[in-house]
């Protein structure tokens, strides 16, 4: 090999070497949608008494407690959560019909946000919420997804996508195997089970919702609100998120 | 095994390790031999059997034509090599499209495509046509023959190398040349494989899987995304032959001379897949009587039969077409005309479906002048860095970077850049090139 051949290559696994010792950092400094996940690492490491976790309905309308809600959050994430609450005296988790209404898992990029955010989860939260086997070496690698999904985002504010996730039902029946997630959440921790509030749009969709599990307590909040307490169709504003939290205090 | 994994990377290792161990040009050849052979055998084993086929009938065949030149050999030679691709290639199309316009149940093989079959034909067919003509001397050794028609770095995507371009070559000595040619050349194409070409692939894919539900400024970007993404993913490929071959000292013809710059079709086509054009050109253009006598028939056929070998689709066959009335009735020489009519014809290239095909074209023609992109999910398939890698492309495609002029500082920055932005930007799902599909 010529020498300038040797210092082409030499040069590129240098940059190769670098990036990937240099990914956790640009991981954490780069925006994105998922980087409300940094936040919920952070919290957990303060052991709550109380903590409420579900998605961005319960991110936005539920202020009691600590709250580790995050956008898109699935049950699968959720269970891996409540997991690593072992401290924490009660759990409130906040679920919407389509989180009961389907089965999904969260996919490579969703596990590699929370490993990149620092989160460990222990053995018995991995095998509940179904996580993957990682490595600290292969995550970096797969942390790249984040310059891209970074580059976006900075054109992303303000420009949200409608996304009417609600909408793609026939008719409402708790999924099996959501139904055994929430029960296996339920058997580990003290756990309080919220079915979110519906506006009236939302609401047409779900006449028939009901919940009922064997070891937790559930709370139907789905009437609790009318249209003027929304922001949008699924969001409660700021005096929907009051009457909520109060509704749940009620309860607790 | 794609050029761009690890696979890769260790089979390249070891063939170079294995040929810079043996010491005469006989043993390295057949390491060369043996290895392109696993290559192309590890898509499947099956694939090696036309290749076998066609490789010794037509070493047979050159022989017998050096002894006595016969238009039926070369008849019968160039007959049964468009056989063997037509069976494994068109029989299904040409099946199904005769089934439905007599109106019965098509006679269907169901026979995965052999990767390269396109290719490594056009190799044989230029071989026995250049023996028959007297401007190459039939090669007299299997193993020398064997190698041109399967060396690895060319087999499955070109460049169409032609016997009198490969052969002489392996008279001399295989020497191993790690140099920065090599070194540059490869990382070249890797970078625009896996840089651009498979990053704005995810836009371009996601558009044209429903071309209808897009207004014309996205169908406008993701056909100028496509059209990047196929000159990256294709010249890439080359790029990397290019320069794994020139490890084993061996020169592939040029492919492509900046495409994109073309001010007319015609030039266009002596700069877009040149090894394709050229092949196209000297042994069947010319042979139909060129520009001679019935010019139009005789492009028409040659663009009509070049769209073709591209895919048994109609969507090839018009985009030859499309090709064929613009070289024969394009006059003057304007850079953005030309380059509009090729963005067109991506198009018909990109959307085999014709209801897609066609709601793709009229918001490419029509410019619905509908501006609302909030709401559309375009976040999701990466609008902004798709914009932004054209652009980058654009940038390079435009300014001739010659590394090897650069100080060894400058050489260590890029490399570093390089190698910074492989990390980052590599695909998280590999992506086969588009023209092994042909």
């Amino acid at each position: 090999m010529t020498r300038r051949a040797s210092i082409a290559v030499a040069s590129v696994a240098g940059g190769l070497i670098l990036a990937w010792l240099i990914a956790p950092l640009v991981f954490l400094h780069l925006p994105n949608d998922r980087a409300r996940i940094g936040e919920v690492v952070r919290l957990l490491r303060t052991h709550p008494r109380l903590a409420v976790i579900g998605n961005s309905v319960a991110m936005y309308g539920v202020r009691v407690g600590t709250n580790l809600a995050t956008p898109g959050q699935l049950l699968s994430e959720s269970a891996m959560i409540a997991g690593e609450l072992r401290d924490t005296k009660t759990i409130v988790l906040v679920v919407t019909p389509w989180q009961l209404a389907a089965r999904s898992s969260l996919n490579a990029q969703g596990w590699n946000a929370w490993w990149m955010y620092g989160l460990r989860p222990s053995e018995e939260s991995r095998a509940l919420s179904g996580m993957p086997a990682m490595s600290d070496w292969r995550e970096r690698i797969r942390s790249r997804w984040i310059v891209r999904a970074a580059f976006e985002s900075l054109f992303a504010r303000g420009h949200a996508a409608a996304r009417e996730v609600w909408m793609s039902r026939e008719a409402f029946a708790v999924d099996p195997h959501q139904r055994a997630l929430l029960e296996a959440i339920a058997k580990r921790r003290h756990v309080v089970v919220v079915l979110a509030p519906l506006s009236p749009i939302v609401r047409a969709h779900y006449p028939d919702i009901s919940l009922h599990l064997e070891n937790a307590q559930v709370l139907d909040a789905t009437h609790l609100l009318d249209a003027g307490g929304f922001r949008d169709d699924t969001h409660p504003n700021d005096a929907g998120a009051a009457k909520l939290t109060q509704f749940i205090e009620e309860h607790l | 095994m794609l050029f761009q994994t690890p696979q890769f990377l260790l089979f390249f290792l070891a063939v170079v390790t294995a040929v810079a161990a043996v010491r005469n040009t006989a043993g390295r050849k057949t390491i060369l031999l043996l290895a392109s052979w696993f290559f192309y055998g590890w898509w499947s084993p099956l694939f090696l059997l036309p290749l076998l086929i066609t490789t010794f009938a037509d070493y047979a065949i050159g022989l017998a034509l050096e002894r006595r030149r016969s238009r039926l050999l070369v008849g019968l030679s160039v007959a049964a090599n468009l056989t063997l691709l037509g069976i494994f290639k068109y029989f299904d199309f040409f099946s199904a499209n005769i089934a439905a316009l007599l109106g019965r149940d098509p006679v269907l093989l169901h026979i995965i495509l052999p990767l390269g079959i396109s290719f490594y034909t056009f190799h044989s067919i230029s071989y026995i046509v250049d023996v028959y003509r007297g401007e190459i001397p039939a090669c007299r050794s299997p193993l020398d023959y064997a190698l041109f028609i399967a060396f690895f770095p060319e087999l499955v995507a070109g460049p169409i190398v032609r016997g009198k371009q490969f052969l002489p070559q392996l008279e001399r000595p295989i020497a191993i040349r790690i140099d920065e040619f090599a070194v540059l050349r490869i990382t070249r194409g890797l970078a625009k494989k896996v840089l651009i070409a498979d990053n704005v692939a995810v836009f371009a894919n996601a558009v044209f899987a429903d071309p209808a539900q897009w207004p014309s400024i996205v169908i406008w970007i993701a056909t100028i995304a496509f059209a990047v993404q196929i000159y990256c993913d294709f010249s890439g490929y080359t790029d990397m032959a290019v320069g794994l071959a020139h490890v084993f000292g061996f020169e592939l013809p040029v492919n492509f001379d900046r495409p994109y710059f073309a001010r007319s079709p015609s030039e266009f086509w002596r700069r877009w897949h040149i090894s394709l054009s050229s092949w196209l050109r000297d042994y069947l253009y010319i042979p139909l009587g060129g520009n001679r006598a019935h010019r139009i028939r005789n492009l028409l056929i040659t663009m009509l039969l070049g769209g073709l070998w591209h895919g048994a689709s109609w969507n090839f066959v018009l985009w030859g077409a499309l090709h064929a009335i613009a070289l024969i009735v394009w006059r003057g020489r304007s850079l953005i005309a030309t380059q509009l009519f090729i963005l067109f014809t991506w198009i018909v290239f990109r959307v085999r479906e014709p209801h897609a095909m066609l709601a793709a074209m009229r918001k490419f023609v029509l410019f619905d002048f509908d501006f609302a992109l909030q709401g559309r999910g375009l976040l999701a398939i990466f609008f902004f860095s798709t914009i932004a890698l054209i652009a980058l492309f654009l940038v390079l495609h435009a300014i001739r970077l010659d590394p090897a002029r650069w100080s060894t500082a400058a050489l260590i920055a890029s490399g570093l850049a390089a190698g910074i932005a492989f990390f980052f930007l590599w695909p998280a799902d590999e992506t086969p090139f588009i023209y092994f599909q042909f």
